[in-house]
């Protein structure tokens, strides 16, 4: 018969084994229903009486595959048991892969696009001076350019009324 | 053995068995992590039926919780008849908000 632990040693003594099996090896963690005083045997019927009478528990077991430990939980625990034991295999399952294309990826992208541009700093100073003299410069020919496009303009409508 | 593709599918699956053999034969749900393989099986079996569902992805990590809190729920019920009879969603209070608070709480670290 194993030997059944608090609540609060069964998650200490889970986190353990989540962090001795890092390197190599599996953790089980399994759960079933539990009536007290009520035995299950393979093949043969449950009595239904002792059944009715006994109150239903959750029976939890974690083991590494030399190590096992076990408790049992009350119905009315077992809301924030689940919970604290979400919270610890939530901890641990740092092995999993992220998605490629998530959302973290995404937001790693567009910082990185954030820093080429780059705000602040001697450089970005130099860059915008040397964008601002180049505007200056293609103002004018701008206006040339202008002056051109409003002749050509001119003439477009002269030719339409040419055509009329 | 019989490993299924789609979550959904295994969870439904997993709700039906349970509520096959309530007050006969147990039903008992199994989450084996290995880190060194990243990789997470689940399984649910009652001895004769045995459902699995294998994953390496992070995003599944949410379904793996909400499963695990819906069986513990289940092993609470007696006289189950039907599947229907068994929840399949968390509840406002506890439950649901321990998860999402756990999220929460792993986001502001990072931002930190």
């Amino acid at each position: 018969m194993p030997q059944f632990i608090d609540e609060e040693a069964f998650l200490v003594e889970l986190g353990k084994l989540y962090a001795k099996t890092r390197t190599q090896g599996s953790v089980w963690l399994w759960c079933k229903q539990h009536f007290e005083n009520v035995q299950h045997k393979k093949r043969k019927p449950v009595d239904p009486e002792a059944l009715a009478m006994a109150p239903p528990s959750c029976i939890i077991r974690a083991s590494d595959g030399s190590r096992t430990i076990s408790c049992i939980v009350p119905s009315e625990r077992v809301g924030p048991f689940s919970a604290s034991v979400n919270n610890v295999m939530r901890y641990n399952f740092d092995g999993l892969k992220r998605a490629a294309g998530g959302k973290g990826a995404k937001k790693v992208n567009e910082k990185k696009k954030k820093r080429k541009r780059g705000s602040g700093g001697r450089k970005a100073r130099e860059r915008g001076k040397a964008k601002d003299g180049k505007k200056e410069g293609q103002g004018e020919d701008n206006n040339g350019k202008g002056g051109g496009e409003g002749e050509r303009e001119g003439e477009g409508a002269g030719e339409g009324e040419a055509n009329q | 053995m019989v490993y299924l593709e789609d979550f959904d599918e295994f969870q439904s699956a997993a709700q039906e068995l349970f509520a096959k053999n309530s007050g006969h034969r147990q039903v008992r749900y199994q989450v084996k992590y290995r880190h060194c393989d990243g990789k997470v099986v689940l399984k649910v079996t009652d001895d004769r039926v045995c459902l699995k569902y294998k994953t390496d992805q992070l995003t599944d990590m949410r379904r793996i919780e909400r499963l695990t809190v819906l069986f513990m729920r289940w092993t609470t019920f007696k006289d189950v008849q039907k599947a229907d009879q068994l929840p399949t969603e968390l509840e406002e209070s506890g439950e649901a908000a321990a998860a999402a608070g756990g999220r929460a709480q792993k986001k502001k670290k990072r931002r930190g």
